[in-house]
């Protein structure tokens, strides 16, 4: 009941695969989101499983049930687009009770689940106005509380929230997770937006070039990237690539560019082979004086010093590799009254643990 | 430029139809109320004794009431059939799309003088229509279809189908895709989201298809002249009628009056209800709020 | 189902529109006296007699005469009132526009009349003027209409950008806007040429003896004589209009003609 299991989709529009063979089992009541840039098939996928679009392979399942050749209209979906399409010749009180109206649900049945549902997204006694009297905050949830009075198994979201502003948005996406969680339903959301994925998500399937590129929770994703392409998308930064020279007791030497590093090894590496890794930002530690013998660290002349309130930035050019700049984040201690810690120019030896260093 | 001085480029285009349209129409209105002897100057004292012949005669009242009657009739007409083939042109692919379009502009592209012959020669004793009947067996003897009501019928639905289908058709493309989607989702099938959504927001088009093709209905002259019979026709028939074959200017400017109220004041009348009772959909509330 | 039958239904509908055109053009390769449906046997006389005939020549001189000058002056009337519509508010706005649109709603049975009428008074009986006159009348608010669909729908930032960069109004204007809105003018202006072309109903009663035009030959040309020349002169018109439209479709698209 509301999980979906989608196996081995996929879907041409001419010469281009829009979806190439993706499989995926979402639960019941989780909230998963798509994310990936434009054309990265993550819409395509929403809309076959809504059924506006049809797969040319594989099936999908919604509670069990194959729907893949069930119409729209048979689904039992509800759907939030991204500009809300909101019947504009119809009142809100009516757009919200068209579904129960489709389902022959009695007529007082229908005001009444309508007014709950409007009061569900703070919109209660606004039935009366029509669409193009409500801001776009306004529509966006009356676009919600109709896709979730009809009960459906599982709610759809394409990009619902792009139109919006960034404080309304932040608002939005708390109620929505909010909402979701207390009606207990399955929740599919699509967005290119990687830290709207990160507030939302139970879990996150990342998308690229209609493939599936990793599957995970929001840390898993985070911390450890399954390559290149999810590590830029996320953000993260210090990505490098080198090659493996020692490997020994779960531990694994790397060389970029002349200097070495130590790293928790992956299963199944061996010497010689190529691998990316990233060192978390914030596990680096700046200091202007050379660390104790026998730590690891590298020396480095701060490029650029970013203050950004709460925390400060640094980007540091490393004196034994100029190609390599790396990036350190570090939370502003309050008696620093003159911005960041440190300057642009200064000498600095960055120093971490070895569980900094995430390699894949 | 300033949008005061935007303003003036509009002079030109005032100043044409003002002299060749307003000030003409209000001529033709003082005219009517006027008498005059074959072909001569009008003189004499103002009076309504046109209008009184207009109206008081049977005659003149029938032909008016005809005129109207038979655009309602031809007006509707071209809506019911037209709109689905404005749907048709709306669910058709590009590829198809400048060809259809063309084929439903024929009407017009064609001139109405050339269309009328093409019925004369279809719909005549020995015309192909009267052939395919008597050929199939349906009538013994052609059926008298030149020179009737039916045929100015023909003749007018076939011109003013274009102003339907194209008026409904723009209206269905201003309705936004996801809408249409969204209903779906909601659980409805295909002819409920034609009833629920697409027919209300193709109203505007509705409406605006359906006053053209009255307009040009009523006013029509060549339809009538060529297809209708030889009594009592439509209105403009007439005014050539007093025109050319009476010379009497006033009468015929009369009636042209009338038909002027008639077209305008229906038309008019028409909007307004509308207006008034349209709603959110007659008032293209159809844009997202921006 | 439902598809099929929508075919079928449209197909039909469009051969009701085509009908007319269809038999006029395959009656005017008859070779009978009479004009006949199907024509028993063809031939290419009656063009022959059609383009022998000097009042039809006459005639379609002057309509296309008419025609073109009538879209040569409607034409910058019609683009200066549609930047004013289009471009800027004032007071009055919304009425102006429903004057510029007038035309299409008075019968121009009734305007042709009221020219003749007040020409007359003034004693201005010059063909020439009272034709154009009424021409121009009639076409104005087509090509307004198309030219403002045109305007709303390109992007007036780009003017102003223009103008940041230097450009004084006109030449922001000529530079900018105008090649961006010239399918659409051109649309209209094709559309207008046909219409005045076609027209019979403002022309009625303004013209003469000596000045006639093309349509309103025909339509005395038909009552009293059964041949097929006349078909073949529809067809001769029919082939130009056609091919008119043909060209702004795939130059242009016709959907702006009537859009909007």
């Amino acid at each position: 009941m509301g999980s979906i299991k989608i196996s081995g989709i996929g879907k041409r529009f001419g010469a281009v695969a829009a979806i190439d063979d993706v499989s995926l089992e979402i639960r019941a009541g989780e909230f998963l989101t798509l994310l990936g840039p434009s054309g990265c098939g993550k819409t395509t996928t929403l809309r076959a499983i809504a059924g506006l679009a049809d797969v040319d392979i594989g099936r999908i399942e919604i509670g069990g049930k194959d729907v893949t050749d069930l119409p729209v209209h048979r689904r039992n979906i509800g759907m939030v687009f991204q500009n809300h399409a909101l019947f504009p010749h119809m009142t809100v009180e009516q757009n919200v009770s068209f579904g129960l109206r489709m389902r022959s649900v009695p007529v007082k049945s229908q005001s009444e689940r309508s007014r709950t549902a409007l009061e569900l997204v703070h919109l209660g006694g606004f039935g009366g106005r029509y669409p193009h009297q409500l801001s776009g905050g306004q529509q966006q949830r009356v676009a919600l509380a109709r896709a979730l009075v009809i009960e459906p198994e599982v709610l759809l979201l394409d990009e619902p929230f792009g139109a919006l502003d960034r404080k309304l948005r932040e608002s939005m996406q708390f109620e929505l997770r909010q909402l979701t969680r207390r009606l207990g339903v399955t929740s599919v959301f699509v967005t290119h937006d990687q830290e709207e994925a990160m507030v939302l998500s139970d879990r996150i399937a990342v998308m690229n070039g209609g493939r599936l590129e990793q599957l995970g929770s929001p840390a898993e994703i985070f911390e450890r990237p399954s390559s290149r392409f999810v590590a830029d998308f996320m953000g993260i930064t210090n990505v490098l690539t080198g090659h493996v020279i020692t490997v020994a007791d779960g531990l694994v030497d790397l060389e970029v560019d002349g200097i070495s590093y130590s790293a928790r090894a992956r299963s199944s590496m061996v010497v010689g082979q190529q691998c990316c890794m990233t060192i978390r930002s914030e596990k680096i530690r700046v200091s202007e004086t050379a660390p104790p013998a026998g730590t690891f660290a590298v020396e480095g002349v701060i490029e650029h010093s970013i203050y950004l309130g709460t925390t400060s930035s640094y980007r540091v050019r490393l004196k034994l590799n100029q190609a390599v700049v790396l990036s350190a984040i570090e939370v502003n201690q309050a008696d620093v009254a003159n911005g960041s810690r440190l300057s642009s120019g200064s000498s600095v030896w960055l120093s971490w643990g070895r569980e900094a260093i995430h390699v894949f | 430029m300033h949008h005061h001085a935007r303003f003036l480029l509009l002079i030109p285009a005032v100043l044409v139809l003002v002299c060749f349209l307003v000030l003409p129409l209000g001529f033709l209105v003082r005219h009517s109320f006027y008498l005059s002897e074959l072909g001569q100057s009008p003189k004499g004292a103002a009076t309504l004794a046109n209008y009184a012949e207009l109206f008081g005669d049977r005659f003149y009242v029938l032909i008016i009431f005809k005129t109207i009657w038979m655009s309602l009739l031809i007006t509707a007409t071209a809506l019911l059939a037209g709109y689905p083939l404005a749907y048709f042109l709306w669910r058709s692919v590009d590829r198809w799309r400048g060809v259809l379009m063309v084929i439903v502009l024929a009407p017009l592209i064609v001139s109405i003088v050339v269309s009328a012959y093409g019925w004369t020669i279809l719909l005549g004793n020995t015309g192909l229509v009267n052939q395919l009947l008597l050929g199939l067996g349906l009538i013994a003897t052609p059926l008298k279809l030149m020179h009737t009501d039916l045929a100015i019928m023909i003749g007018l639905t076939h011109v003013v189908l274009p102003f339907t289908v194209l008026s409904v058709f723009a209206s269905l493309e201003r309705i936004d895709p996801f809408v249409r989607e969204a209903a779906q989702t909601l659980g409805a099938k295909d002819w409920r989201v034609f009833l629920h959504v697409v027919l209300p927001l193709s109203l505007p088009g509705i409406v605006s298809g359906t006053t053209l093709a009255f307009s040009v209905s009523v006013a029509s002259y060549v339809a009538p002249a060529v297809l209708g019979g030889s009594g009592p026709n439509f209105i403009s028939t007439m005014i050539y009628h007093q025109l050319i074959t009476l010379m009497n200017w006033p009468l015929g400017s009369a009636l042209a009056a009338v038909l002027m109220v008639v077209a305008l004041g229906l038309v008019f009348a028409y909007l307004r209800f509308w207006s008034l009772f349209g709603g959110v959909a007659f008032h293209g509330r159809t844009a997202e709020a921006r | 189902m439902f598809k099929r039958t929508l075919l079928i239904y449209c197909c039909l509908l469009m051969l009701f529109l085509l009908a007319p055109s269809i038999i006029v053009i395959v009656s005017s390769f008859g070779a009978d006296a009479v004009t006949q449906f199907p024509p028993r046997s063809f031939s290419l006389r009656w063009y022959e007699n059609a383009l022998s005939q000097p009042i039809f020549l006459q005639a379609a001189k002057n309509s296309a005469w008419l025609a073109a000058v009538a879209t040569g002056i409607a034409t910058p009337i019609a683009l200066a009132a549609s930047v004013a519509l289009v471009r800027s508010r004032f007071p009055g706005r919304d009425a102006l526009q429903s004057l510029l649109l007038a035309p299409l709603v008075v019968p121009a049975i009734v305007t042709g009349l009221a020219i003749l009428v007040t020409l007359s008074a003034f004693g201005l009986r010059d063909v020439t003027t009272r034709l154009v006159g009424a021409h121009v009348v009639i076409v104005l608010p087509y090509l307004v209409r198309t030219i403002t669909v045109s305007l709303t729908q390109i992007d007036s930032s780009l003017e102003e950008c223009a103008r940041t960069l230097g450009a004084r109004g006109l030449t922001a204007f000529w530079y900018v806007t105008l090649p961006l809105i010239r399918p659409g003018i051109v649309a209209g202006m094709l559309f207008s040429f046909i219409l005045s072309f076609d027209n019979v109903s403002a022309s009625l009663f303004l013209t003469n003896v000596r000045t006639n035009t093309l349509p309103l030959a025909m339509l005395n040309y038909v009552e009293f004589n059964f041949d097929p020349s006349l078909a073949a002169i529809s067809t001769m018109v029919l082939v130009f209009a056609l091919g008119g439209a043909v060209l702004v479709e795939r130059v242009v698209g016709l959907k702006r003609v009537v859009g909007g």
